[in-house]
């Protein structure tokens, strides 16, 4: 579904990735892990279209997408998570929702909102509230649901664990989880690496810029160099 | 005495409330503080007149001329002076539209000459009480006009989508963006609508003096700018009530403390409040970058 070729980016003459090469089939669960100021967030930025590569190529579902503008890259159903959430505070929930469907002409954005709102049901409680007055677990369930109201084909999320209670952060990734049984394609960025890893169909190691391992969740799971280097902290 | 002043204070401020919004969207999308858009009140007004006396137009011809005409003033801003000036440099897009200010007014010298001209009476001057107020039928027109405005505006802002748009990549462009909003688009829109905005603003100035002149320009703009500042940066509501307010002010203090001492009046309002309220009395913009 996302085949990621020799790709070199970064920001003004600052040079963050060096040829990454990394692809996500349909329908899987593959996450990217690393360190920070690894690369992580540059190559989501890349994938959606904010920042330009200088290099290689990004294709979805057989189109090459390198070289095109945010909003069509949405509009091949690519949606992305942001760092931080990024919600738009000063919008009311249901704003926010509306705001995920805008590329979308259809009638049924009405129903899907329902839907999100049985999913989450936090957020249907709050939904004329002011988005920036969410907890944190909240914003980002908002933010999860913004991105699903594109219904896009390929999820992308940059460390939607970031800053959340330990419970919180489960709930996420059992979503992730129901998200692949309905057939999203999800590609994770984590610095969570354990719970990533358990999600995980297939699983990248990013370093300065370059991949440098790629493998199963389960075997990066069990490989001694990846529980020193990333899961060390939370080791047994 | 103060209930007329009142209405007097609600017509100027009106006037400023029409203005101050287009700034204050323009200021939304790109930060930017478009120091142009009094000269494009000016166009609108000149615009107006040249309607009205060319054509025989009525005064409802002559707004909607002033306003396909500054609409498109403002995309040719957006693609001729925004646009390829670089983002990179925070002052780049600020002198530019002081360029488009300068060539604006000049242009407006040489075709119209440096003088005031008047502008005829499209409509019939006609006074009514109202209790312990006089109110014309000039009046009456421009504060429908105004309101009836901004409510569309208000409307457009908060229940369209585009309107919606506007609001998002207001708090961010990037995140705007990873929805799939089409910033470029967003912010040529947003210059046709402000720009619009005031060259309908212009002609009711005109109407209101009864004559324009190239330099009307400059003091709105910069009376605009106050608003803005009074009613928080980025903030449409604000701007509304903020131009109401500046309006009631300047009249007030005209009529009880003396004519001479009105703009003394305006400025220290703004030094009060870029120093006890710099974000504004309505304010709830976060400087959280775009």
């Amino acid at each position: 579904m996302l085949a990621i070729r020799d790709l070199h980016a970064g920001y003004g003459k600052i040079a963050v990735l060096h040829s990454v090469n990394l692809s996500v089939e349909e329908g899987q669960i593959v996450t990217l892990i690393g360190a920070n100021g690894a690369g992580k967030t540059t190559l989501l930025k890349a994938v959606s279209g904010i920042i330009r590569p200088s290099a290689g190529s990004i294709e979805v579902g057989g189109a090459n997408i390198t070289h095109r503008p945010p909003h069509k890259i949405v509009e091949l159903g690519i949606s992305q998570v942001a760092e931080g959430r990024a919600i738009l505070k000063r919008m009311t929930v249901l704003e926010n929702l509306r705001m995920g469907a805008f590329v979308r002409g259809d009638l049924d954005i009405g129903r899907d909102i329902e839907e999100m709102f049985q999913r989450f049901p936090a957020l249907q409680e709050r939904q004329h509230r002011l988005a920036g007055i969410l907890s944190g677990g909240e914003q980002q369930m908002l933010a999860i649901a913004r991105a699903l109201m594109a219904r896009p084909r390929l999820l992308l999320l940059d460390e939607p664990s970031l800053g959340l209670a330990p419970m919180i952060v489960t709930q996420i990734f059992r979503t992730l989880r129901e998200l692949q049984g309905e057939g999203k394609t999800i590609f994770l960025v984590e610095q969570n690496a354990r719970q990533a890893l358990q999600i995980a169909d297939q699983a990248y190691v990013l370093e300065r810029g370059r991949v440098t391992l790629q493998g199963s969740g389960q075997s990066f799971l069990n490989d001694p160099e990846i529980q020193r280097n990333y899961l060390g902290k939370h080791a047994a | 005495m103060i209930y007329q002043q009142l209405i007097n204070g609600l017509m100027l401020g009106a006037s400023y409330s029409l203005v101050a919004i287009g700034y204050t969207l323009i200021f939304g999308v790109l930060n930017l503080l478009y120091f142009a858009h009094g000269e494009v009140f000016m166009v609108g007004a000149f615009i107006g007149l040249y309607t009205v006396i060319l054509a025989g137009a009525n005064i409802y011809v002559a707004l909607a001329g002033a306003m396909i005409a500054c609409g498109a003033l403002g995309a040719l801003a957006v693609v001729a002076t925004v646009r390829p000036v670089s983002k990179d440099h925070p002052l780049a897009q600020l002198i530019s539209s002081i360029g488009v200010t300068i060539v604006l007014q000049n242009m407006a010298i040489y075709i119209f000459g440096g003088q005031q001209m008047a502008f005829p009476e499209t409509i019939k001057q006609e006074l009514y009480r109202l209790g312990p107020v006089i109110i014309s039928s000039v009046q009456i027109f421009i504060l429908v006009v105004a309101v009836v405005l901004m409510a569309i505006l208000w409307l457009f802002i908060e229940r369209t989508k585009m309107g919606r748009a506007i609001r998002a990549v207001a708090e961010n462009h990037e995140t705007a963006a990873l929805l799939g909003v089409n910033v470029n688009r967003v912010v040529l829109v947003t210059f046709v609508i402000s720009s619009a905005i005031a060259g309908i603003a212009g002609v009711l100035d005109g109407v209101k003096n009864s004559n324009v002149s190239p330099f009307m320009g400059l003091e709105v703009a910069v009376k605009g700018l106050v608003v803005m500042l009074l009613g928080g940066l980025g903030n449409v509501t604000g701007a509304m009530v903020g131009g109401i307010l500046l309006g009631m002010v300047e009249i007030l203090s005209a009529a009880y403390i003396g004519t001479t001492q009105r703009d003394f009046i305006t400025f220290a309002i703004l030094i009060l409040i870029l120093l006890f309220r710099p974000s504004g009395l309505f304010g709830t913009r976060t400087t959280e970058g775009s």
